[in-house]
């Protein structure tokens, strides 16, 4: 249970982290080697960039999760606060099914017989995975969002 | 574009997608296509140049799902579905550039495209990218010796990183959209490319020599979603593969046309004064003895057997 | 008919507050849906593989390389060498605020993080001296906006890669039309300042002082000479300098200024990581819309329909200018640049106007809406530092606004200004 809550509070901060250092460390690294041993790291631009596919989807999923997507509120302010938080879920509900309709397709994409035998250029890992990115940040967002939502529908009830 | 999708005359639509810029060859030889085939009334031809639908891979895949027509990748981005196109790009394999287009129209070349077809791919046939030549601010390369610790931009394709590695260079694969930049100040010395990139990139304003190197030899190939093409006539398929052929010899042309002049421009331009160097054959065979290593480590990647075939139509196309 | 629903969907899905980024992916989910334009498998491959670029990873890399700076002191100690060199002068904290915000610029990539940066210094540090909240907070936000016109620049970034062109010609562009805002932006604070009347507290000149500070700022005053000259110098391409960026802070941070600590490390990596997710959540998904734009042949019909009204470039580039003050007001700047680029570059290309410049104009007019409301990053963030209402912030800065009005046009009109650094430094 403890282990339940701490992922649940930590697991987009903890991996982005992660993630960030990895391909910030291998950057860095291939700087360094090119200028010290005048010879570069053949795979570490293919590396760095699926780290970086991989942290971008999780950085959407954490911008979820603390509510800090760019979003124009200057219209909606307008609303009785009641209609206002009506709306907010409204909309959460809209982006719960384009996110659910994203991962339905990002693994219909996985599944592909045309994915099935393709390999990345360099590194020669299969290609799926590189496309798991999409419907992984999407399905974490999606629990992140179905989370604030029960939170609005909580904070509509208590008004 | 209204009822695009279901007009009553059943005039079908190709969308072609490609990397290249506008003005480069590539594109134009699409636009003959479009001219000579939309002549025909049957098809409507819109092209999308500059990666407008996704880089190569992406469009391949774009493809196989039909929702792009026609895909323009370079040969490289084929080996996943016909493994032995990785043979193309390696160094001084062909002898000439009719060496190379020989093989590739010829029983070789028609093989591996026939390979595309279970991954349902149609190939078209091959359309010229050119030969690369090696581009530097340092010193007139004339020999492999001449590269020693040269800062060198190549392909993402590790083939050609090994390559030059291996003749001695510090050789980088890195993004061709910085390459200009990365140039001018110094952050690589040379890069290789065939003449219309040097030229159309303007990388002799920041280039001090051209060595005509030649060595490798790049096409595009052209594939098709096979289900279209399944879906056509057999008086439809001829119109296409007619369009299409005169593209390609609209296209060599083209090519053979502009490559010396752009060539006669570099060498005459007086702001940015390059020195064009050609290598006479025995220059040359160094460069040939140089690669071997680098062939025979693809040799064994790739598999002997295949390798040998290949080695061999060579050999039998330049008879 | 599409593009008109796709444009009237996105604008409507954002002004019911749906986040700009997923407002350009559902727009164009619900288009393709109506019209069967193409399928959407075609548009999920865009949203990978648009994120799948080099010089992207810069955008990320210059965010921490700005956090790591500012967590470890490199901001604190810059704002104390041009207080030494500036602060005695009658209102000179105004002056010390602008050319610290412009130092910060040289380091950091984006405004709102460069308003945080020195705002959050200056503004307190103003109101201790007997400035005005109205006036520290406009002048704190209006000079935030050099933070992306200085390179490094996210802005630049996002077009060079929109638009193909070089990033190193695009950031070195930016170097002088940024310096003019400085001025700019101190001429009008000192028109302020002495129509306000303040009485305000200023330090006295010192060279002890000045030589005292400068040592401890040497470090960070060294980072954009780093950067900078790493690019021109050839040592570096733009993304691999964010990566220098990145370890030079992380040196400068830990083991010269030890103001940063290393359990803090994690905590400046994840504040990063959170711009970054809602920075490239709107190049995912803008990736969508675009192809549709592109399918529905959009730019080409625009460019016709801009030529057709007038074929003298003054006019056009007016008509655009106009155009893209209005939409820097509603729209959030990455997601401006991305779905913009392809369709006005067409146009101004015909007309003959240099990409790079373009790239130049385009910034700062979206730097612009910046600062105004209602959808204007440098406000907030300010008015989060020092309380002050969007309202009267938004009054504050109009004095500023018009010169930002004036130098924008003298920027588009004087093509020079911008070309000159890149012709001398890159040839082109
Ligand atoms: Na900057
Ligand atoms: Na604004």
């Amino acid at each position: 249970m403890a282990t339940l809550n701490w992922l649940n509070e930590n697991i987009e901060r903890f991996l982005s982290i992660v993630l960030f250092m990895l391909f910030s460390f291998l950057m860095i690294l291939n700087v360094l080697m090119l200028y010290i041993t005048q010879s570069a790291i053949a795979w570490a631009s293919e590396a760095v960039l699926t780290i970086f596919v991989f942290f971008v989807w999780i950085g959407i999923s954490y911008a979820f999760k603390e509510r800090k997507h760019i979003r124009v509120t200057a219209l909606t302010e307008f609303l009785p606060v009641k209609w206002r938080k009506i709306l907010e879920v409204i909309v959460s509900i809209m982006i719960i099914l384009f996110f659910c309709l994203l991962i339905k397709v990002g693994i219909d994409w996985m599944s592909e017989p045309s994915v099935q035998n393709k390999t990345s250029l360099l590194l020669k890992y299969p290609m799926w995975l590189f496309y798991f990115s999409a419907p992984l940040g999407a399905a974490l967002s999606t629990v992140r969002i179905v989370q604030n939502t029960f939170e609005d529908i909580r904070s509509l009830r208590s008004e | 574009s209204e009822g695009s999708s279901s007009s009553a005359d059943e005039v079908k639509t190709i969308k072609v997608g490609h990397g290249a810029s506008e003005s480069y060859h590539m594109n134009r030889a699409w636009l003959k296509f479009e001219e000579v085939l939309e002549e025909e009334g049957d098809f409507e031809v819109e092209i999308y140049p500059s990666s407008q639908f996704g880089n190569d891979a992406e469009m391949i895949e774009n493809v196989k799902t039909g929702d792009l027509t026609i895909a323009t990748p370079p040969s490289s981005f084929l080996t996943d579905e016909a493994p032995s196109m990785a043979l193309i790009e390696l160094p001084y394999v062909f002898p000439t550039r009719e060496a190379a287009l020989s093989t590739l129209s010829g029983e070789w070349g028609q093989a591996q495209l026939t390979e595309l077809e279970d991954d349902g791919l149609y190939g078209m046939g091959y359309l010229e990218n050119g030969l690369r030549h090696i581009t530097n601010s340092k010193l007139p390369i004339r020999k492999p010796e001449d590269l020693n610790g040269l800062k060198l931009r190549t392909m993402e394709v590790p083939a050609h990183v090994y390559l030059w590695n291996d003749l001695g260079a510090t050789a980088e694969g890195a993004p061709f959209a910085e390459l200009y930049n990365n140039l001018s100040t110094g952050r690589f010395d040379g890069q290789e490319n065939p003449v219309a990139h040097i030229y159309s990139q303007k990388f002799y304003e920041v280039q001090s020599y051209l060595s005509l190197t030649g060595h490798v030899y790049t096409t595009y190939v052209p594939v098709m979603n096979i289900d279209f093409w399944n879906s056509l006539d057999e008086e439809e398929q001829q119109k296409i593969d007619s369009a299409y052929q005169a593209a390609q010899e609209y296209q060599l042309q083209l090519i053979a046309d502009e490559e010396s002049e752009q060539l006669k421009e570099i060498k005459n331009n007086t702001e940015f004064p390059t020195e064009v160097i050609e290598l006479n054959d025995s220059e040359k065979q160094a460069f040939i003895k140089a690669a071997q290593p680098t062939l025979d480590h693809y040799r064994d990647e790739l598999g002997s057997e295949e390798f040998d075939k290949f080695i061999e139509s060579i050999k039998n196309s330049t008879k | 008919m599409e593009a008109l629903l796709l444009f009237g969907l996105l604008f409507f899905l954002i002004a019911i507050g749906v986040p700009i980024a997923i407002s350009l992916g559902m727009s164009s989910v619900i288009v393709i849906m109506l019209f069967d334009t193409t399928t959407l498998m075609f548009q999920a491959r865009s949203i990978v593989t648009s994120i799948n670029s080099y010089p992207l990873l810069a955008v990320p890399l210059f965010i921490l390389a700005g956090d790591l700076m500012y967590s470890g002191g490199l901001s604190k100690r810059i704002i104390a060498f041009v207080d030494s060199l500036v602060g005695h002068f009658r209102g000179g904290l105004a002056y010390v605020n602008v050319l610290a915000s412009t130092f910060f610029a040289a380091i950091s990539g984006s405004s709102p993080a460069t308003v945080a940066a020195i705002g959050s210094n200056m503004i307190p540090e103003m109101e201790k001296r007997e400035y005005s909240k109205e006036y520290s907070t406009s002048l704190t936000a209006a000079s935030g906006m050099i933070g992306v016109m200085i390179p490094p620049s996210i802005p630049f970034i996002m077009y060079g890669i929109s638009a193909e062109q070089s990033v190193s010609a695009l950031f070195i562009a930016g170097v002088i039309p940024g310096l003019l805002f400085a001025v700019g932006f101190m001429m009008t604070a000192y028109i302020l300042y002495i129509k306000s009347g303040f009485v305000t507290v200023s330090g006295a000149l010192s060279l002890t002082t000045t030589v005292h500070t400068f040592k401890k700022a040497f470090w960070a005053l060294l980072a954009p000479v780093i950067i900078l000259g790493g690019i021109y110098g050839g040592i570096f391409s733009p993304t691999e300098a964010a990566a220098v960026a990145v370890f030079y802070s992380l040196i400068v941070g830990i083991f010269i200024y030890r103001d940063l600590k290393i359990r803090d490390i994690p905590n400046v990596f994840a504040k990063s990581a959170l711009t970054t997710g809602t920075v490239l959540s709107l190049v995912v998904f803008a990736s969508t819309f675009g192809r549709i734009l592109a399918l529905e042949q959009v730019p080409t019909n625009l460019a016709n329909f801009l030529t057709n009204i007038s074929d003298n470039p003054i006019i056009i580039l007016l008509l655009i200018n106009i155009f893209l003050l209005f939409v820097g007001m509603f729209m959030e700047t990455i997601a401006s640049i991305i779905i913009l680029t392809p369709i006005l570059l067409p146009v101004v290309m015909q007309l003959g106007i240099d990409p790079v410049l373009f790239g130049v104009i385009l910034t700062v007019n979206l730097a612009i809406g910046f600062c105004t409301p209602p959808l204007g990053v440098n406000l907030f963030v300010a008015s989060g530092i020092s309380g002050l209402s969007i309202e009267k912030l938004s009054k504050a800065i109009l004095p500023y606004f018009v010169i930002m009005i004036a130098l924008l046009l003298l920027i588009s009109y004087v093509p020079s200004i911008s070309l000159y650094l890149p012709d001398l430094l890159i040839g082109k």
